[in-house]
């Protein structure tokens, strides 16, 4: 369609955008009462109106479900798997505020609630986003509200972070825009419906691979992941579980839409290639890392490296099935990972505190409860039933196989044998009986997280139970 | 083939009184003698009441039950199992009733009676199954039953030992029963003797060579032949009535039954029958020659049942049926007679076994005397007791069967059975008594010496309350008669009784061609038999042997060849080549193979892993330069490949 | 209806039991020994339960929630439910809330794998039944004076069991892919459509679980710990239920299914189920740990099951279903009495035990027989077991593995008879307090199971008569036309 005949923006364009735009505004809303609100109740004013927007969002979305539109263009297509993943996005946002009730000091949350809020609207952009330049807004828009708030901590450990965070994520941002520059010199559109139909050449297979680099970097896939545990274990708590999830989400929508949609059918086999690859890398290295590791933030953001890896082995031959495969694993992630998350703040007195693996000797003694949801969301991420996370994982590895990447099946369960000594070893930790003498028991503040734990855990062990992936769940691509 | 459930009160009567007895046992105390031997006298009548039944026809049948279609059960009543039953039972009562003298007082008394019982129960599975598997059953049953008897004094290590040996040895004859069944399932698709006798031709010699000598294997270690005797003597470690039953009259007698059973199978190989035939003789010679060498009353009792059960053996193996059975049947009595005596004396004297000790113990115990030498007169078969009648028919059918070989070796076995049988007789009863005299003046330091050795321990395992003497010499005069008599059934060849009664079994045999008279053979026997018994009497019996008895009982001692001492080392042999051997096997996988060897290379595998994730931790050296290195190495990893693809277009 | 509350019953009042406030042992310890028995009655009294079955994936292949006996597994759930029954009945432990709990959890989740007739559900609970396992032997393991720290045994036990879990999962997904479904555990016309591509592969996959779970030579070394560290209730279950589910495999899976693969791997199964027969019982003769010489006895007896299953006779496999009744049944009653004898003398090292027999007579006697039966003793059910697997065996032409395979009868007897007059005969062993005798609760835990190991050694056709109709046996047809 021509230009000239478009009259931006329309209804249907509004309509489209709406979710996200909810979103956005909801930030100013919180802001705004900030201003008015009494010291006392800041916090919790402005954590309410955030969750009562993200809630709108989320009803909106569902109210769309299935209805496709393509706005802007073509630059922006709600409905198809978008929908669910900003579902994701939504839900993933919403825990995040419950964990630590908001991030920062009281004078802080007003605001960091507004660059979360920012931050997933820019993720939910990326989930529908279908053309480079929406792409590349969601991503910026996501990181920086990351920015600062990996900063907002006190530590110092924190600064330093985000400024690492900062650097490489614009380094890698360098890459992608130059990546999606060759592709729009390549094939002289933005869009990636027209990327799919370009003549394959030199300049555009490069411009892919540049482009890919930075989702593998925002994925952080091996060997684009040295960055993720030191900004993990940088940032607080929430939003360590903001960015395990809702980048991932995001990001993942976008790697989805462009290896399906925007690749030449003669030449996607081979172009993508290397992230299978980086795939099977993720998988091994992620957990073999993590097998090291000493602090519950840095194991968790290897662990996630690792899942990211399965995630995208999903993707594999690019089979219809695969995305409805990803996106379920990606939801039975989300809900484990953040159920492991809520734990690790309910170990903690505020969300700045360290979490070392020996502080869940024992654990099994002293606080049953905490030690058997924990174990749950363990076993979840390990890949053992009854959980979420055995279902995706044998429904990923069936498509993977199906689609004759067996060697990627393979490597996926090698990835899980390992893991199953990094997530283990926390399930001995809290089971072995010790002396209890020497072990110090922190708690947190509200109890908030406890719905949160107990919501995952029903979702995941529902989901395990009942995958949802016939299509009448999980919209086809589109 | 209609039902039979009489059997069924033959079979189970032991077994309920058995298990009543194990259930009740503290409960009933001193009745437990009386039920458990009721028990078995009612299985005796009604075996008599039956016997008519197992002498028409092909006798009678009871279907039991099926595995599968291959593995068919039932127990079978014909003459065979009818003589095995009446002797288990007929005997088994007597040393029942025996028993309640002898055992009377001791703490086990009920549970005593509960194994003797469950014995008589497996013996009679044993014989009474109409198949391999049912058979097989029973074979494994009395082993448990003579391993818990020989056992009875748990708290005494050699008993303990020695049961275990037992039975372990048992089982080396089992599992060749075992083997001999696989052929037959194979091959014929059942168990019944029936279908396999009736197909036996379905084997091939290589085969039927199998299952004989599997079969073999089971009766050697039951029936104590070489080199599977060695537990017997070791069995004497259990009271003295389980001797007498279990490691005389009965158990030790079931290889004979298998071999007669298996008739046909023996028929048609006759690389079998010169198998058994010559383990059988070779046995009869070697226990009578260890014989000769034992102090312990009760040893050389069991060396001399090894070496009639090796008579037995070579009958049956030669295809002597009736001959073997003959020989079971009168042996059952006298050395039933024999144990039982020697039974009184160790009671009397307080559990001492050896004879060395004992002497003119005629005076002392008369009736004793009466019951031992009527026995030694009928298993050195002199003319006119049992043991002559069934000796000279096993003889003789050796040598009717063409073994001249074995027949010889038979009749110096004949020659060397009087010896140490008078020998036995005469240093036990003659003379002056030797209870008092210093051990050492008699050479007891030698380290041989079984049976001494625990007597102490055993006199306070049961103290002597005595019980009615009748009760225990009742049942051994009740012996005497048979152990006389019961020969003469076979008074005149095929024409006699006895083998009227089995020619319908064995069918008719005739001697081969040139086979000397039998008047002329038992002649020969005669000869050594007297011969045997001259020499005993000489350096034992006779007055002026008696009067330097004690000096010269010590100049034995000690002088005692170490082969003999040692019996032959045949225990030595089989612990080092098989025993230690395990053991070692053993040490060698646990401690060695299966934590150095097999689990390391999983140690190994947990290791590098952790090692790995070291390395890759190692990565984070938290410097942004390093990480934008990493980055930017990657991408350009990433752009080669690109360009390479797009460049392959 | 049956089934499925066999599967999730157990598993949801193990939840609500450990929901329970502390103080409810003794209500707990009744409940579980409670819903023991109802299982054991309710599979006793209703054999014919019907199938239950929910739609579960459509895609990538259909799966479906799928329960319902089966020939081996109804016997096996029986007996499972007996020694649960037992192991809560019999033996004292601390924390008996948690412990009830953790066991019946183990009990739903075991009655999952053998009563799944869909083999993603048979994977799902396959990986299940491992986690209780595992946090009971690290809440109540007891290792033996001097051994390892009790993290490593339950360690090692878990890092073996999870890697054959997750080559099983593979296996089961590729097996979906292939087949199309995976509701076909007993489904009357086994499709056996895995072609040779992939059969290779998938069965891999399987035997590499199976071998691991039973376990067989060289993949055993996890057990002897494993055996020796758990509680005896626990390692009861596990001895005579959960090692069976990787033989219980080969027969509903292998045989069906992967029938040339298994053919084709039937060399090697025998030269490795030869080999652990030997060796496990070459080793059970010198253990010290009296716990370790029914381990390794176990390691030896199940290697004469997985040559039976190879043979592809009936016999043999009618034989190998007896088989693996029996061994459940006593060796399931060994490790309870030897409980009972630990329990007593505060040691289970033969070198410091010894004349029980005068003061505990029943005691004796209940070892005695779980020793007769482990030996083989004819008239009880581990002799059926044998008889029928080597017969079998030797019908289908390995007379020579038959012949081997005697050997290790002659060394069972030995080291068994070791094991119970070690601990029972000869004079008191010294410091050993004097105990009471068996009490009536300890006898009541053992009695089904040596009932049972005398009732299937007398008749055992009820177990072995499904093998002759079993459609894929392989090519030996029955005994005799070989």
């Amino acid at each position: 369609m021509s230009p000239a005949t478009a009259n931006f923006p329309t209804a249907a364009d509004i309509g489209a955008l709406l979710p996200a735009t909810i979103v956005a505004l909801t930030a100013l809303v919180a802001l705004f009462f900030d201003l008015l609100a009494p010291a006392a109740t800041r916090r919790i004013l402005a954590v309410l109106v955030a969750a009562i927007g993200l809630a709108g969002a989320g009803i909106v979305l569902a109210l769309h479900y299935g209805d496709h539109t393509v706005a802007f263009d073509g630059a922006f297509v709600q409905g198809g798997f978008s929908t669910v993943f900003s579902e994701i996005v939504v839900i993933a946002t919403l825990a995040t505020l419950t964990l630590g009730l908001g991030v920062g000091r009281d004078d802080q949350v007003a605001g960091s609630t507004a660059l979360l809020l920012w931050s997933a609207s820019g993720a939910m952009l990326m989930t529908g986003a279908s053309n480079l330049l929406t792409i590349f807004l969601g991503i910026e828009l996501l990181s920086l509200g990351l920015y600062c708030l990996c900063a907002i901590s006190t530590r110092a450990t924190a600064r330093e972070a985000a400024l690492k965070y900062l650097i490489l994520s614009s380094m890698a941002s360098g890459f992608l825009v130059f990546g999606m520059a060759l592709l729009f010199g390549a094939s002289g559109s933005v869009s990636l419906s027209t990327l799919a139909v370009t003549q394959p050449s030199v300049l555009f297979s490069l411009g892919a691979g540049l482009f890919l680099v930075g989702i593998a970097f925002k994925l952080s896939l091996v060997p684009f992941h040295l960055w993720t545990p030191d900004v993990y274990e940088g940032a607080p708590l929430a939003v360590t579980a903001f960015m395990s999830v809702v980048t991932k989400a995001g990001t993942l929508a976008v790697l989805c839409r462009f290896a399906y949609a925007a690749l030449p059918a003669q030449t996607a086999t081979a172009l993508l290639v290397p992230v299978w690859t980086v795939a099977a890398l993720s998988m091994l290295v992620g957990n073999l890392a993590a097998l090291a590791q000493t602090d519950m933030k840095r194991l968790l953001a290897y662990s996630g490296v690792a899942q990211v890896g399965y995630i995208v082995a999903a993707f594999a031959g690019q089979s219809a099935a695969g995305v409805r495969y990803g996106i379920f694993y990606l939801a039975a992630y989300t809900f484990m990972n953040l159920g492991a998350f809520a734990v690790v703040v309910l170990m903690s007195r505020d969300a700045d505190a360290v979490v070392g693996v020996s502080r869940f000797a024992g654990l099994a003694y002293r606080r049953p409860w905490l030690a058997a949801a924990m174990t749950f969301f363990l076993l979840g991420l390990a890949g053992l039933p009854p959980t979420a996370g055995f279902t995706g994982k044998i429904l990923i590895l069936a498509t993977t196989v199906g689609a004759g990447y067996a060697w990627l099946g393979g490597v996926l369960i090698l990835g899980t044998a390992i893991s199953i000594y990094v997530y283990l070893k926390i399930v001995r930790a809290m089971f072995v009986r010790v002396d209890m003498a020497h072990v110090r028991d922190e708690r947190a503040p509200g109890a908030l997280p406890w719905v949160t734990v107990a919501l995952c855990a029903a979702a995941v062990f529902v989901l395990g139970l009942y995958p949802l992936t016939p299509s009448n769940v999980l919209p086809l691509l589109h | 083939m209609h039902d039979y459930p009489l059997l069924f009160v033959i079979w189970l009567f032991p077994l309920i009184g058995a298990l009543v007895l194990w259930a009740f046992g503290p409960q009933l105390k001193s009745l437990g003698g009386p039920i458990g031997s009721a028990m078995v006298g009612v299985a005796f009548v009604a075996a008599l009441f039956a016997w008519n039944d197992a002498t028409t026809g092909a006798g009678a049948h009871q279907a039991l039950f099926a595995w599968l279609p291959q593995f068919v059960f039932g127990l079978q009543w014909d003459r065979i199992s009818l003589v095995w039953t009446l002797i288990i039972t007929g005997v088994g009562f007597l040393i029942h009733v025996y028993s309640i003298g002898y055992m009377a007082g001791d703490h086990a008394f009920a549970r005593f009676f509960a194994y003797l019982n469950f014995f008589v129960f497996a013996m009679l599975t044993l014989v009474l199954s109409d198949n391999f598997v049912g058979l097989l059953v029973g074979w494994g049953l009395v082993g448990l039953a003579s391993y818990l008897l020989i056992g009875f004094y748990f708290e005494r290590p050699s008993a303990v030992a020695a049961s275990r040996k037992a039975f372990v040895i048992n089982v080396v004859g089992d599992i060749g029963i075992l083997y001999a069944v696989f052929v037959i399932v194979a091959k014929i698709g059942a168990i019944g003797y029936g279908d396999v006798f009736a197909n036996v031709a379905k084997f091939s010699p290589g085969e039927l060579f199998a299952v004989c000598l599997g079969l073999f294997i089971g009766c050697a270690a039951k029936s104590a032949q070489v080199p599977l005797h060695t537990w017997l003597p070791d069995a004497m470690e259990g009271p003295t009535p389980v001797s007498a039953l279990i490691h005389a009259a009965t158990m030790v007698t079931a290889g004979v039954y298998l071999i007669a059973r298996c008739a046909p199978l023996w028929n048609a190989s006759s690389d079998a029958r010169v198998l058994v035939g010559s383990i059988g003789a070779l046995t009869a010679i070697t226990g009578a020659i260890l014989g000769c060498a034992q102090w312990d009353i009760k040893r050389i009792l069991a060396y001399s049942t090894m070496s009639q059960i090796g008579y037995m053996i070579m009958g049956v193996g030669v295809g002597a049926f009736d001959a073997g059975i003959l020989h079971f049947l009168t042996h059952a009595f006298f050395k039933a007679q024999l144990f039982l005596g020697a039974g009184i004396i160790i009671h009397n004297l307080a559990d001492e076994q050896d004879v060395r000790k004992m002497g003119g113990l005629r005076r002392k115990m008369p009736f004793a005397f009466a019951a031992m030498l009527i026995g030694v007169l009928s298993i050195c078969g002199i003319p006119g007791f049992s043991g002559y009648f069934s000796k000279d028919a096993v003889l003789s059918g050796t040598l009717a069967h063409g073994h001249p070989v074995m027949w010889a070796v038979g009749v110096l076995t004949a020659g060397l059975t009087a010896y140490y049988m008078f020998r036995m007789l005469f240093v036990t009863f003659l003379g002056q008594y030797r209870g008092h005299v210093d051990p050492s003046e008699l050479g007891l330091r030698h380290p041989e010496l079984a049976g001494t050795a625990h007597a102490a321990h055993a006199a306070d395992e049961h103290g002597h309350a005595h019980a009615p003497a009748w009760l225990m010499s009742g049942p051994v005069a009740l012996l005497m008669i048979p152990s006389v008599l019961i020969g003469w059934l076979d008074l005149g060849g095929d024409a006699s009784p006895w083998g009227r009664f089995f020619e319908p079994v064995f069918g008719h045999f005739e001697p081969a061609a040139g086979t000397p008279p039998e008047s002329l053979t038992s002649l020969v026997v005669l000869v050594l038999v007297a011969a045997g018994l001259g020499i005993a009497y000489a350096r034992y019996g006779h007055p002026r042997a008696l009067i330097e008895a004690i000096p010269r009982l010590r100049e034995e001692t000690v002088r005692m060849p170490a082969a003999l001492t040692n019996r032959f080392y045949f225990d030595t042999a089989i612990d080092a080549l098989f025993v230690r051997t395990s053991f070692v096997l053993g040490r060698v996988f646990g401690t060695i193979v299966d934590p150095l060897a097999i689990d390391a290379g999983v140690r190994e595998a947990g290791f590098s892993a952790q090692w790995l994730g070291h390395l890759f931790r190692s990565f984070q050296t938290g410097l942004v330069r390093a990480y934008a290195l990493a980055l930017a190495f990657g991408a350009a990893c990433f752009a080669l490949y690109y360009v390479m693809i797009g460049a392959g277009r | 209806m049956t089934v499925t509350a066999l599967v999730i019953g157990p598993i949801l009042l193990g939840f609500i039991l450990y929901a329970l406030p502390k103080g409810a042992d003794g209500f707990a310890r009744g409940t579980g020994i409670a819903v023991a028995a109802l299982a054991f009655l309710a599979i006793a009294l209703k054999p014919d339960a019907p199938d239950a079955s929910v739609p579960w994936l459509a895609r990538p292949f259909t799966a479906a929630f799928h329960l319902g006996y089966g020939p081996i597994s109804y016997w096996v759930v029986l007996l499972l439910a007996a020694v649960i029954f037992g192991g809560l009945l019999a033996v004292r432990v601390p924390r008996a809330r948690e412990f009830t709990a953790q066991m019946l959890v183990l009990q739903g989740a075991m009655n999952g794998v053998f009563l799944a007739k869909d083999l993603l559900l048979f994977a799902l609970f396959w990986d299940l039944m491992l986690i209780p396992v595992f946090l009971l032997m690290l809440g109540w393991g007891m290792p033996a004076r001097g051994a390892r720290s009790r993290g490593t045994a339950a360690w090692r036990y878990l890092i073996y069991n999870v890697a054959g879990g997750l080559t099983l999962l593979l296996a089961t997904a590729a097996f979906g892919v292939v087949s199309g479904s995976t509701d076909v555990i007993g489904a009357a016309a086994a499709t056996g459509a895995i072609g040779e591509v992939w059969g290779a592969w998938i069965f891999a996959g399987f035997a590499f679980a199976f071998l691991v779970k039973t376990p067989v030579w060289p993949l055993h070394t996890w057990m002897p710990d494993t055996y020796a560290e758990l509680p005896p209730p626990v390692v009861a279950a596990v001895s005579a239920v959960q090692s069976k589910a990787g033989l219980y495999g080969f027969i509903v899976i292998g045989l069906p299914f992967l029938t040339t693969q298994m053919h084709a791997a039937a060399p090697l199964m025998f030269v490795l189920g030869l080999v652990a027969l030997l060796y496990g019982a070459f080793i059970a003769l010198t253990q010290d740990d009296a716990k370790r010489v029914l381990a390794y006895s176990s390691l030896s007896h199940l290697g004469l099951i997985l040559i039976g299953i190879f043979s592809f006779n009936p016999i043999a496999l009618a034989g190998a279903a007896v088989y693996i009744i029996a061994h459940g049944l006593f060796s399931a009653a060994g490790f309870l009495t030897l409980g009972y004898v630990e329990e007593r003398e505060e040691t289970r090292s033969l070198a410091h035990l010894g004349g029980l027999a005068a003061e505990n007579p029943r005691l004796c006697g209940a070892l005695l027989v779980t020793a007769l039966g482990a030996l083989g003793l004819p008239g009880l059910a581990g002799f059926a077991g044998e008889l029928l697997i080597l017969t079998g065996v030797y019908a289908a032409g390995f007379w020579w593995a038959a012949l081997v395979a005697l050997v290790p009868i002659v060394i069972a007897a030995g080291y068994m008879l070791r094991l119970f007059q070690t601990i029972m005969h000869g004079p008191k062993g010294a410091d050993l307090p004097e105990r009471h005798d068996l009490t009536w609760r300890e006898g009541l835990a053992l009695a089904p199971l040596i009932v049972g190991l005398v009732l299937l050694g007398i008749n055992p056709h009820a177990v072995a008569s499904f093998a002759l109709t079993q459609p894929t046996i392989g090519v030996t047809g029955v005994a005799g036309n070989r």
